[in-house]
């Protein structure tokens, strides 16, 4: 439905001089760098253990010797369900797992993460063919495998790397969600309660 | 003037604000004490009324800017620093005349002086503290009540709390939320008494609940709200202006 | 849009007259008080990023119509399509429109204040679409036919028993008490509710003009489900929410999260550019945003008070509010409450319904250290409340008459030493009727709402300026 007078009636409303485009600085990063904040990847990653610990999430680090498979087969066990809904890219593609379940009714979902937050302890994950949105929201439990090297400081880092991966960011994808932590709420009586609409465990596996 | 530092024969100008001048004297009279310890010459122009807060906070502008148009005149030929015991006046004066007068840069011109001029009570007797020599005879616990706009909008806070307790035998104890509004607001206690009361009450238990056997502040209007309730209610403890606890002597 | 004149004095003595209500709003204003203060105080940027935050929104407002331009392009290079209301009316057919071109039966929502400001769910269940806020808030609020009490935790007044009488009324379980069970229920009945539903309605956190990206912000994962499993989604924002360039987005971020629940960051944020892609499994496979203009573009031409839509709703203002604290969000009378709400509401509606709401403030401050978008609360309410008065001059009610008689009266007196003095003296004398031991203890209308709970300071027979004059001035000095 088109209201072709609005457009005009509130543009008429706002219409103000030549747009002064005030300078965006070239990079918000080294302005918003908090002090506290690691740099080595070692220092990264004990904080975003810390802080995705904080916000009821759980971490594993894959053993040296252990593959992905055995360790996420342990999950399985453990979990006694075989209703798994996974991606199939990057270190998920070796995964050896039978069944593939609908996201809707399976009972874990498997995803890859693309890159982490430390400072807040965020997963951020993107979209794309291979990497449908549902797996990481539908099922009560997540199992996101996360590589060390992706983590980045805070928030501001994080877009100034999406910012070039995307140059420009023509190629945008549908979808960024960032992810901290299992579903919650607060809204009866401020209490906290996990998993409301999704996962209601976030299991992270660093490689 | 170089604050900080007492320059001999150093005279100020009392704005003593409307609300100490016609209910609180007393008030007055123990700043008098306090500036006369100092060592400071005191001038009090005789003219003087009100800043018209009570009208701008109300949306009278007109009202506000004919008493504004006053205060200016009575004050704007001084040279030193002018002085009130009240924050919410020094920020009407500081911080919204030149609203008030936006349309008037004649007078603008004249509010930019005096805004540049003028202290709160707390902040100023701080900057001369190595000057004041006065034993408080009060002896107690006391707590500290921030008034919104000394806090908010010329952000004093630990000025008087500094002078409080460079005072001998007096016990500063802080009380749940001392920067919360005490519910004054000018009109607003009027024309919203209930909400008003409420948080008065509110204020008033954590009074009482820090334990102090008297509250202390830096504006009236909190003073004289708090107050109200208190003498209401008699409720165990005093209500003092931090001038009154400064230059307190029992009555002879 | 508001009917009926909102009467603040009358909502307010109902609300305090509620013990009940009182206790949950000082556990919740004192908890999201404190969790604000912890997490701002984490980082060292922070008044960085409100001085940033704000230049940026500056920015936004002054040259909002270009940007919306940019937002629409954006929008329509990535897929998707923009639609432009300049009412609640014209947003609600909008909405109703797509869903009648698609054959939409359910539709859920997550949670916007957009859409509450619009009534958009009473317009489309009045139209046979089923409607369901997702939200646990929300949803509670629906289920009771009540309006959200606060921007970002719409449910707080309501007590654990209250939710599980309800639940067990409406889905025939047991009365559990629970807060993690009675999550549970809902998550089922709302699942359901998800997987049938062929449009989904979100609000808008932030828009990005330069990628056509809208920003979601939640905590429970409504919004993701919302946004992806529909066909359909409609996302609806208020023209305000521009943000000019994609990595800005770190700076509100980062704010919204620490001002609105105290949190490092929301749970989840969605990112979203468009409809789904080729060969994508999920995501919906239309994407439309309703530009909603409904009073703002007014509000962008005051000079005065057009900081009010630099506001990103994150709350802290009226978390921090005493007078909230004491009266909770219903008295407001409308979606917005806490010092924002005294403030956008008489600009979004008639100001001659809603001239309480600019009074309903001790002009405190505290909103205004608060706010992460620095907006100068003090400033709006005082310019809001001069419009007031100035309007109220042509025709008043008899009260506003009252008053201006009254100011009239102290304009007059207070400029005129001679009528100042004279006034101490009569007041003086008048007052000996009311006086008891020093103090006011029962005054006429309209003082008597003052010494109804509390005493007024009696007139000194000696004020301070009679003081001076008989004992200091000579010497330009007190005794000793
Ligand atoms: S006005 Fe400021 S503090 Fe209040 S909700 Fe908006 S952004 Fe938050």
């Amino acid at each position: 439905m088109i209201f072709k007078e609005s457009k005009v009636l509130i543009l008429q409303n706002l219409r103000s001089t030549v747009r002064e485009e005030k300078s965006v600085k070239k990079s918000i990063e080294s302005r918003f760098f908090s002090s506290k904040l690691s740099i080595n990847q070692d220092g990264l990653q004990n904080d975003f253990i810390e802080n995705f610990k904080a916000v009821s999430g759980e971490v594993h680090i894959l053993e040296k010797k252990k593959s992905l498979t055995a360790k996420i087969n342990e999950f399985l066990q453990e979990l006694d369900t075989q209703a798994v809904s996974f991606w199939r890219t990057g270190p998920l593609e070796s995964l050896e797992i039978t069944s593939d379940t609908d996201p809707a009714s399976a009972d874990i979902g498997i995803t890859g993460v693309d890159f982490a937050i430390a400072d807040t302890g965020t997963l951020v994950i993107l979209s794309n063919t291979n990497q449908p949105r549902l797996t990481s929201l539908l099922p009560p439990i997540h199992i996101a495998v996360l590589k060390k090297e992706t983590i980045v400081p805070n928030i501001h880092a994080l877009f100034v790397k999406l910012g070039k991966f995307y140059q420009n960011y023509n190629k945008l994808c549908s979808c960024i969600s960032f992810i901290t932590g299992p579903s919650r709420t607060a809204d009866i009586e401020l209490n906290l309660t996990l998993g409301v609409h999704g996962p209601g465990r976030v299991i992270v596996i660093i490689i | 003037m170089v604050m900080g530092s007492l320059e001999k024969g150093e005279r100020i100008h009392l704005f003593i604000s409307c609300l100490v001048d016609n209910f609180f004297p007393e008030v007055g009279e123990a700043i008098l004490r306090v500036f006369s310890n100092i060592g400071l010459e005191i001038e009090f122009p005789k003219d003087q009324t009100c800043c018209g807060q009570p009208a701008f906070n109300s949306g009278h502008r007109k009202e506000a800017y004919k008493v504004a148009c006053h205060f200016l005149d009575v004050f704007d030929k001084k040279n030193g620093a002018i002085v009130c015991p009240s924050g919410s006046c020094v920020s009407m004066v500081k911080n919204y005349y030149a609203e008030l007068f936006r349309n008037d840069p004649e007078k603008l011109s004249r509010v930019e002086k005096i805004s540049s001029n003028i202290y709160e009570f707390s902040e100023f007797v701080f900057q001369k503290k190595e000057s004041l020599n006065l034993n408080s005879a009060y002896r107690g616990k006391v707590t500290f009540h921030d008034s919104c706009h000394a806090l908010r909008e010329l952000g004093i806070s630990s000025q008087p709390r500094e002078l409080i307790k460079s005072l001998r035998g007096i016990e500063l104890v802080e009380m749940d939320m001392a920067d919360a509004c005490c519910g004054f607001g000018g009109t607003f206690s009027i024309k919203y008494p209930e909400v008003s009361k409420s948080m008065l009450q509110e204020k008033t238990d954590s009074i009482i609940n820090s334990g102090a056997d008297a509250v202390v502040s830096t504006d009236m209007g909190c003073l004289m709200n708090i107050k109200g309730l208190v003498s209401r209610k008699k409720l165990p403890v005093k209500v003092f202006h931090l001038a009154e606890l400064i230059a307190f002597e029992y009555p002879k | 849009m508001i009917t009926k004149r909102i009467d603040f004095k009358k909502n307010s003595v109902q609300a305090l007259a509620n013990p009940k209500l009182k206790k949950a709003l000082v556990n919740f204003t004192d908890r999201s008080r404190a969790s604000r203060k912890k997490a701002v105080s984490e980082i060292s940027e922070w008044e960085d990023l409100r001085l940033e935050a704000r230049r940026i929104k500056e920015q936004v407002i002054k040259d909002l119509d270009s940007y919306l331009l940019e937002l629409e392009e954006s929008i329509t290079r990535v897929g998707g399509k923009v639609h432009w209301a300049k009412d609640a009316e014209e947003a609600s057919k909008i909405v109703a429109t797509i869903a009648k071109e698609n054959n939409v039966r359910n539709v859920v929502k997550s949670k916007s204040m957009a859409t509450e400001e619009i009534e958009l769910n009473k317009y489309l269940i009045s139209r046979g679409i089923n409607t369901v806020e997702t939200d646990l808030g929300e949803y509670i609020v629906q289920l009771c036919n009540d309006h959200p009490f606060h921007i970002i935790t719409p449910a707080i007044h309501k007590t654990k028993e209250d939710i599980s009488k309800l639940f067990s009324e409406k889905f025939g379980v047991p009365e559990y008490e629970e807060p993690q069970k009675l999550a549970n229920i809902a998550r089922k009945e709302l699942r359901e509710k998800f997987l049938s539903a062929d449009m989904g309605i979100s609000g808008v956190n932030f828009a990005v003009a330069e990628t056509g990206t809208i920003a979601i912000v939640e905590n429970e994962g409504n919004a993701r489900l919302a946004t992806t499993y529909p066909d359909i989604h409609v996302a609806i924002m208020g023209i305000e929410k521009i943000v000019p360039k994609f990595e800005q987005l770190s700076i509100f971020l980062s704010l919204l999260a620490r001002s609105a629940t105290g949190q490092k960051s929301s749970t989840y944020v969605s990112l979203i550019t468009g409809p789904r892609r080729e060969g994508e499994r999920d995501g919906p496979r239309q994407f439309h945003l309703v530009f909603l203009d409904n009073g703002r573009s007014q509000i962008a031409k005051s000079e005065e008070t057009k900081e009010s839509l630099y506001c990103i709703r994150c709350g802290a203002c009226i978390n921090i509010c005493p007078i909230y604290r004491q009266v909770g969000g219903h008295s407001y009378g409308w979606v917005y409450s806490g010092p924002i709400g005294a403030v956008i509401t008489p600009q979004l509606n008639d100001l001659n319904k809603t001239a309480d709401l600019p009074f309903v403030s001790s002009l405190c401050g505290a909103c205004r250290d608060v706010c992460p978008v620095k907006i100068d609360f003090p400033h709006v309410f005082l310019s809001l409340r001069q419009k007031i008065i100035e309007q109220a001059r042509e025709k008043p009610n008899p009260r506003e008459f009252m008053e201006k008689i009254a100011f009239w009266i102290w304009g007059t007196v207070f400029s005129k030493p001679f009528y100042y003095n004279f006034m101490g003296k009569i007041m003086f004398f008048l007052q000996c009727f009311y006086r008891k031991d020093n103090e006011l203890q029962r005054l006429p209308y309209p003082f008597s709402k003052w010494t109804r709970d509390k005493n007024f300071p009696a007139f000194s027979k000696n004020p301070f300026r009679e003081r001076w004059k008989k004992k200091y001035q000579v010497k330009g000095k007190a005794p000793r």
